[in-house]
């Protein structure tokens, strides 16, 4: 009982530490993207989700009722889908030619061909998702409920479901590894709960040293999961073993995440995970090595930001804002981040 | 036999079960449950911002673990820390500031400051032959071999309370580590070294009135650590899907081990035992009624005959049914027996490897046995030797042994220092046992050669090999009890009785 709380009780410490760990504490990076460009979203409703195709051609956004695909590179609206619900999260598979979105009012996956955008077909859900990712291998699809506290998994082709989990918590972000392992935060805990994917059961905890994880950024080459908890903290675990071994300095509130590697290109960062907040926060953990990370900075947004992806094939970051409080023509807006483009260089 | 009988049986096997455990169970460790509330005393430097240090965390971890903390500088006087449960003592205190002010102190003492070690008398004071600190600017390669120690004691309290096993385990999270080693005294245990040598021990421990590195004895528990200034938050835990594999849980027992020490400190010592010789015998016979010792001698010995003679009669005295066994008999003689005695008038070439695994206890009275039964390496005149033996030793005979375990009872309640046993100076053996042995008495001013030591079932011998039941040496040459003294016979019945205490359950 004494354990069990110990290291959240260190957290607050750790990160009112001026430095841990071995050598001098690396100073707060200024944040390595800038807007490039801002794009307003002309669905009606607030976005929900953002993912780019395999082939990173082009970028859809779950907004309202609708998917709305724009070209990535000149973000462009191309095509738009309405749905037969309100989109809640939206997963590209990994094959890159089919999407799925997940659906509430009615509660729902909607299968999508991208090109054309369409609905294929629609699968019933038992309970209402709040969250949606396609598993690595294109075999299976994580449907998250943070009302129903359950995790199901679904066969990616046929929508029949394979398994389902009860979770004690109020569900988070989801990331799966690709090797059997699908990590949950868990807001209420203080954990990240953490399910074998073969058997979709409870595999093991993960304790979170920061109070009320939510967002999740894997970087399953370094096997390192980064937390973002809403009192402004990213604790970096190693997935191996469970084990918080650095804690960073994060803006506050509910995020999402994503991790990438050289989000400037091959000459700027390793590697980054991006957390957007709901609260109007783009906070980035800068990559140093594999067993060291640093404060990434962070940037202020209008609230509702928390809508977030890569283009890998650009080094490009969207994130969607919801529309401000009283605006009555766009829906939001999506920012694009990219590398300061560089001065003074010839052609 | 009638129900007053069978009672009476029962109450005597239950009085003779007692018996053996007050005479040699150490008091165990108090749980977490009864420390709440107990007070630390946390020893600092004074805090550089520019550079990192973990001693808030500490602060915070005990706290945690329900003790009450008061941060004292290094500079703070030792009357500060007077009547604390507790005395820890962090690296980034500087040692030139505490001096020796801690060393006498009647309270635990939990301390990983590497270069204050030599102050508190648990290290020589050598840098880098009696402690040492590695850090990565000065030790790159060192600096990752270190993030592997190994479980050199398993059978301690402190070992059991960490769950750790004579195997490697990882010590400090992945990155090139900044760590502390003694080299502890004569009476000092380690628990846990680096580098496959025991004399780099990352954790190593002093019960109370244990033999420091000076010569002095420690006035209450201490404990050294590997840790230093900042990486208390690196020490090695596990959780999720991993913690469910008994492999991989074993591997990161760094914060098990900092906790499980802590704990061993603050839990009282055992009682140390009273130099008594009589009551010492009155015990043994209370226990002796229906126990077999198996008495392995030469027959028909020359020198020494008469000395076997004399234990085996003192044994009988003590109401033990004593078996004799030639050298040359086979090992099955031990069967159904409480426990083995080899005399040192056997030949070690003609004992061959018998009574190695013997499941009974044993105590060989010959040292230089020590490879063969696995107490010592097999390097003979460095992992085991005599002192006195004409054209064998260099070293000269002697009548004295130190003692410097004396809160074990095999020390007979002796106090700690030279302790004459023999009536004139003769062979003496002496052997270096692996860590997880207890070790009682050394060759005076030789505090590596190790005379009188037991390990307890389930320690990890020589060559890996694992006590199935308690293995003692005293080592008494040939002609060596019938010049004993006083203090040496009772010597002798606390060895036996130590031994026999890992019995019962046979009985």
């Amino acid at each position: 009982m004494l354990r069990s709380h110990l290291r959240p009780a260190l957290a607050t410490l750790l990160l009112a530490l001026p430095g841990r760990g071995v050598g001098a504490p690396a100073p707060a990076a200024a944040f390595p993207l800038q807007v490039l460009r801002r794009v307003p979203v002309t669905a009606p409703g607030t976005p929900r989700a953002l993912a780019f195709a395999a082939d990173g051609r082009r970028a859809y956004l779950a907004v309202g009722r609708a998917i709305v695909a724009y070209d990535a590179a000149s973000a462009v609206p191309t095509d738009r889908l309405v749905l037969s619900g309100r989109a809640v999260d939206l997963a590209v598979a990994a094959g890159g030619d089919r999407a799925y979105a997940a659906l509430r009012d009615p509660d729902a996956i909607a299968v999508l061909s991208l090109q054309p955008l369409r609905v294929l077909r629609t699968w019933r859900l038992p309970v209402a998702p709040s969250a949606l990712l396609a598993g690595a291998d294109g075999r299976a699809l994580y449907v998250e409920s943070t009302a129903a506290g359950r995790v199901l998994e679904l066969d990616a082709a046929s929508g029949r479901a394979l398994g389902s989990l009860h979770l004690d918590g109020r569900l988070q972000q989801m990331a799966a590894n690709g090797y059997g392992h699908l990590f949950v935060a868990v807001a209420d805990r203080d954990v990240v709960d953490v399910l074998d994917t073969h058997t979709l059961r409870l595999a093991g905890t993960f304790p979170v040293p920061c109070t009320a994880p939510t967002g999740l950024a894997l970087d399953p080459v370094g096997r390192r999961l980064f937390v973002s908890c809403t009192k402004g903290a990213v604790a970096v675990i190693d997935t191996d073993i469970g084990y918080t071994f650095q804690q960073l300095p994060a803006a506050s509130g509910s995020t999402r995440g994503l991790f990438v590697f050289h989000p400037e290109g091959k000459a700027g960062w390793k590697g980054a995970a991006f957390f957007a907040g709901a609260r109007g926060t783009l906070s980035a953990v800068r990559m140093l090595a594999f067993i060291r990370y640093a404060d990434g900075g962070t940037l202020s947004l209008p609230a509702g930001s928390e809508v977030l992806a890569f283009d890998p094939a650009r080094g490009q970051l969207w994130v969607a804002q919801s529309k401000p409080a009283g605006a009555s023509a766009a829906a939001g807006t999506l920012l694009i981040f990219g590398a300061a483009p560089v001065t003074g260089a010839r052609p | 036999m009638n129900h007053q009988s069978r009672m009476m049986c029962c109450l005597g096997s239950l009085a003779v079960a007692l018996l053996l455990k007050a005479g040699c169970a150490h008091a165990s460790l108090l749980p977490w449950s009864a420390l709440q509330g107990r007070s630390v005393v946390l020893v600092t430097g004074r805090h550089d911002a520019s550079v990192p240090n973990d001693d808030a965390l500490v602060r915070a971890h005990l706290q945690a673990l329900g003790l009450r903390v008061t941060t004292v500088t290094d500079a703070a006087p030792a009357m500060e820390a007077a009547g604390a449960s507790l005395i820890v003592i962090s690296s980034t205190a500087d040692a030139n500031v505490l001096g020796d002010k801690y060393a006498r102190t009647p309270v635990p003492v939990f301390t990983w400051d590497t270069h204050d070690y030599p102050n508190l008398g648990l290290t020589g004071p050598r840098l880098h032959h009696d402690y040492d600190v590695v850090d990565p600017v000065q030790h790159f390669a060192e600096s990752f071999s270190v993030l592997y120690g190994y479980g050199a004691n398993s059978t301690s309290q402190l070992s059991r309370a960490a769950g750790l096993k004579p195997q490697l385990f990882g010590t400090l999270y992945l990155e090139p580590a900044t760590v502390g080693w003694g080299h502890p005294g004569p009476g000092g245990r380690v628990i846990v070294d680096f580098n496959g040598t025991p004399r780099q021990a990352g954790v190593f421990t002093y019960e109370r009135d244990a033999t420091l590195a000076d010569g002095r004895t420690a006035p209450a528990r201490r404990v050294g650590f590997y840790l230093s200034d900042a990486n208390f938050h690196l020490l090695t835990a596990v959780h999720g899907p991993a913690a469910r594999d008994p492999q991989l849980r074993d591997w990161y027992r760094g914060l098990a081990l900092f906790d499980a020490a802590i704990r061993w400190a603050l839990s009282p010592p055992p009682p140390l035992p009273i130099y008594d010789p009589a009551a010492l015998q009155a015990r043994i016979a209370r226990i002796a009624h229906g126990r077999k010792i198996l008495f392995v001698e030469r027959i028909n010995a020359g020198e020494g005959r008469h000395a076997d003679a004399a234990i085996v009669a003192h044994l009988q005295q003590l109401g033990f049914d004593v078996v004799i066994a030639d050298q040359m008999a086979p090992q099955s003689r031990a069967d159904g027996m409480n426990l083995v005695i080899i005399s040192s008038t056997c030949s070690k070439y003609k004992l061959a490897n018998k009574y190695v695994d013997v499941k009974a206890p044993l105590i060989s009275l010959e040292g230089l046995l020590s490879d063969t039964l696995h107490f010592a390496g097999r390097d003979r005149y460095a992992d085991y030797g005599e002192h006195g033996e004409e054209k064998e030793s260099e070293d000269p005979p002697t009548r004295y042994l130190d003692i410097v375990g004396a809160w074990s009872p095999m020390a007979a309640g002796l106090p700690p220092g030279p302790v004459q046993v023999t009536g004139h100076a003769g062979v003496l053996k002496w052997a270096r046992p692996t860590a997880d042995a207890i070790v009682i008495a050394t060759l005076p001013g030789e505090a590596y050669q190790r005379a009188i030591f037991g390990y307890p079932a389930g320690a990890t011998m020589a060559d890996g090999f694992v006590a199935p039941a308690r293995r003692a040496l005293l080592p008494l040459d040939n002609p060596t009890y019938d010049d004993l003294t006083v203090q040496g016979k009772a010597l002798f019945d606390a060895v036996v009785l130590w031994a026999l205490g890992g019995s019962a359950a046979a009985h």
